[in-house]
């Protein structure tokens, strides 16, 4: 009594069935006997029966006919091979009875039922795509294989994988589908929500009722759906989301379809995030070798140590708190004019090195023949000031020593005050008027300091990476330890600088450098 | 680094905890970008809970002034340590800001 029907549905390949059962239900509804994927059909759209000994159709819908060979029906009539029942713009054509069976297989020894079967098949998948893992096998390389064997065991028509980019949506990264040419998939964004949001696994049985799509546009652009959908996730956030779609006339996910799924799902989630890091860490190679480049051409920009002088001995120290800081100082002999500066850009990193390059370029710039300390500081300002939208700025101690009087003349932009060690008189601070920094009031004035250092006296120039170095305690170093360093060093510029540097590493041992620290020392012999 | 924020008489006061350094500056330049975002223009830094301010932090206060400035809102700053006052007087920024003795000073500044 079981009859072979064709379905032959708007926009998919025609499908044979075979009804097992003497009451079967056609329709849309995803718990009708014969579904059909189609919106046109109604819900339940008509019934066939067998009874006294043959089949007969008849209409369930008021509203949506059901037609026997182009005829509407209003009673029960006898379908026979070959008739064609019409219902919305999709058709069943009645076969007869089904093809004579096989002989069936001789019994296997071990009497392995199907679900035995199925159940190995699906263990022989997760073996494979996590002996995968273990390979080289690339990221597309293993998604396409995943969804391959979802395709041999769970029989799906579509499957897609999503994975988040950078910008944090979901794009395809894996697609397939069993007929037709690849399109593009949609997957609901109410669905995303649920797998990829909420790192739930979803089972739609029929997509047309479920409350998970209800208001949402269609999983698959038309037709009754059944989707399984499993998240790609792992203990650090959700990677993505992998989606199996099927017409529910053609196959419904069961509970153990998507348990397989979120296993697949799990090992492909650990190659994505495998995948992240080993991007993430050659970006960081490349950005560590540039930091390291930038950190020589840094340094490369620094004088080199001038040779000792009859009247006057420098040395001075960078220590940068990255590869790259916003440190700087220069010097160097113009006739009988030492010109010097110790400066700071805020922050520190590549951003505060390159204004500092632009600083010290600035400065050798401007500074050259007769012109003013202050001139010198009003040009650099100025040009730092323009079209300063980030508001970097620059902190700055500079000047000149005349090397035979001994006369020093200076402009403070914002910076540490200056210290002098004078042989007898111990530590003082000349009184310099108080500049903004460079780069902030494009117009501002600067006022110069004047004073004599005496023979046998030192200038010391720092910036605050010094005084603000802190130790393990969290202490800060600060200026009266700075202070102290500095009258217990020798006063001869190369020993002054090393003390110093000795000092602020015995204090801030063990704990991160936060800021450049940079000293210069400048003696005018006696 | 944790920012309190809170509204009073059309004067937002934002106040962040802790110390602004060269890490925790960029919290709160990303806190006073949004809250120039939301048009808010007239703007009081509270700075009873900080301990330190480096320059990276001055350069994020430097340019909610500036914003001020071209938006032609008013900001004001108070209560200040003596450490956090210093770091402004070094810098010579002492001038650049409205430094006030006390919050309601502060909001009251950033009002007219």
């Amino acid at each position: 009594m079981a009859l072979r029907v064709r379905i032959e549905c708007t926009g998919g390949a025609p499908e044979e069935r075979v009804l097992e059962h003497t009451d079967v239900v056609i329709g849309r509804i995803a718990t009708a006997g014969l579904v059909i994927a189609d919106a046109s059909v109604s819900r339940q759209h008509a019934r066939l029966t067998f009874q006294n000994g043959a089949w007969w159709v008849e209409a369930l819908s008021a509203t949506n006919p059901t037609f026997l060979n182009d005829a509407t029906i209003d009673r029960p009539h006898r379908v026979v091979p070959g008739d064609l029942l019409k219902m919305g713009t999709s058709a069943v054509r009645v076969l007869g009875a089904p093809e004579a069976p096989r002989p069936a297989p001789p019994p296997a020894p071990t009497q392995a039922t199907a679900a035995d079967d199925r159940q190995s098949a699906r263990l022989d998948i997760l073996n494979e795509v996590h002996r995968a893992l273990a390979t080289a096998l690339s990221l597309p390389g293993l998604l396409d294989l995943i969804l391959e064997r979802c395709f041999s065991v769970l029989a799906p028509e579509e499957g897609v994988v999503l994975l988040r980019t950078p910008t944090g949506s979901l794009e395809p990264a894996a697609t397939r589908q069993r007929t037709g040419p690849a399109g593009p998939i949609h997957v609901s964004r109410r669905l995303i929500d649920e797998v990829a949001g909420k790192g739930k696994p979803a089972l739609v049985m029929d997509a047309a009722v479920d409350e998970r799509l209800a208001g949402s546009e269609s999983i698959i652009m038309s037709g009754v759906r059944s989707v399984a959908a499993a998240p790609l996730s792992d203990a650090d956030g959700s990677l993505g989301m992998i989606v199996l779609s099927s017409r529910a006339g053609v196959r419904q996910f069961t509970q153990h379809d998507l348990d397989l799924l979120v296993s697949l799902a799990s090992a492909a989630a650990l190659r994505v995030r495998n995948v992240a890091l080993t991007e993430e860490a050659a970006e960081r190679r490349v950005l560590e070798r540039e930091l390291a480049i930038a950190h020589d051409m840094q340094m490369s920009m620094l004088p080199k140590p001038m040779p000792d002088q009859p009247q006057v001995s420098v040395a001075a120290t960078l220590k940068p708190a990255r590869s790259v800081g916003g440190d700087l100082y220069d010097y160097w002999l113009a006739g009988d004019r030492l010109w010097f500066i110790v400066a700071d850009v805020a922050g520190h990193g590549v951003g505060a090195a390159l204004y500092m390059a632009v600083a010290k370029a600035l400065f050798r710039a401007s500074a050259h023949g007769d012109v003013s300390v202050a001139d010198v500081a009003a040009r650099m300002n100025r040009e730092l000031a323009r079209d300063n939208d980030s508001m970097l700025f620059v902190t700055a101690m500079f000047g000149t020593l005349m090397l035979a009087t001994g006369d020093v003349t200076m402009v403070d932009a914002g910076h540490n005050p200056a210290v002098v060690v004078s042989p007898g008189e111990g530590l003082n601070s000349p009184a310099i008027p108080k500049g903004v920094a460079l780069g902030v009031v494009e117009d501002f004035e600067f006022t110069e300091g004047r004073f004599q250092l005496a023979p046998g006296a030192t200038l010391m120039l720092y910036t605050d990476g010094a005084t603000d170095a802190r130790s393990t305690a969290e202490q800060i170093f600060g200026a009266d330890r700075l202070m102290t360093a500095i009258r217990n060093a020798d006063s001869a510029p190369a020993v002054l600088v090393s003390c110093v540097t000795a000092a602020i590493d015995a204090f801030a041992t063990g704990a991160p450098q936060e800021d450049d620290i940079t000293l210069l020392a400048i003696r005018r012999k006696a | 680094m944790t920012i309190n924020e809170a509204h009073e008489a059309g004067v937002v006061v934002v106040s962040p905890q802790g110390r602004i350094d060269s890490t925790t500056s960029a919290i709160l330049e990303r806190h006073l970008q949004g809250v120039a975002a939301a048009g808010q223009t007239r703007v009081v830094v509270d700075f009873t809970g900080v301990d330190y301010i480096s320059s990276a932090g001055l350069r994020v206060l430097l340019a909610l002034a500036k914003r001020g400035r071209d938006q032609k809102g008013r900001v004001a700053l108070f209560g200040m340590n003596d450490s956090v006052r210093q770091v402004f007087e070094l810098a010579g920024f002492v001038a650049l800001f409205t430094i006030a003795p006390s919050r309601a000073d502060a909001i009251h500044s950033a009002m007219a």
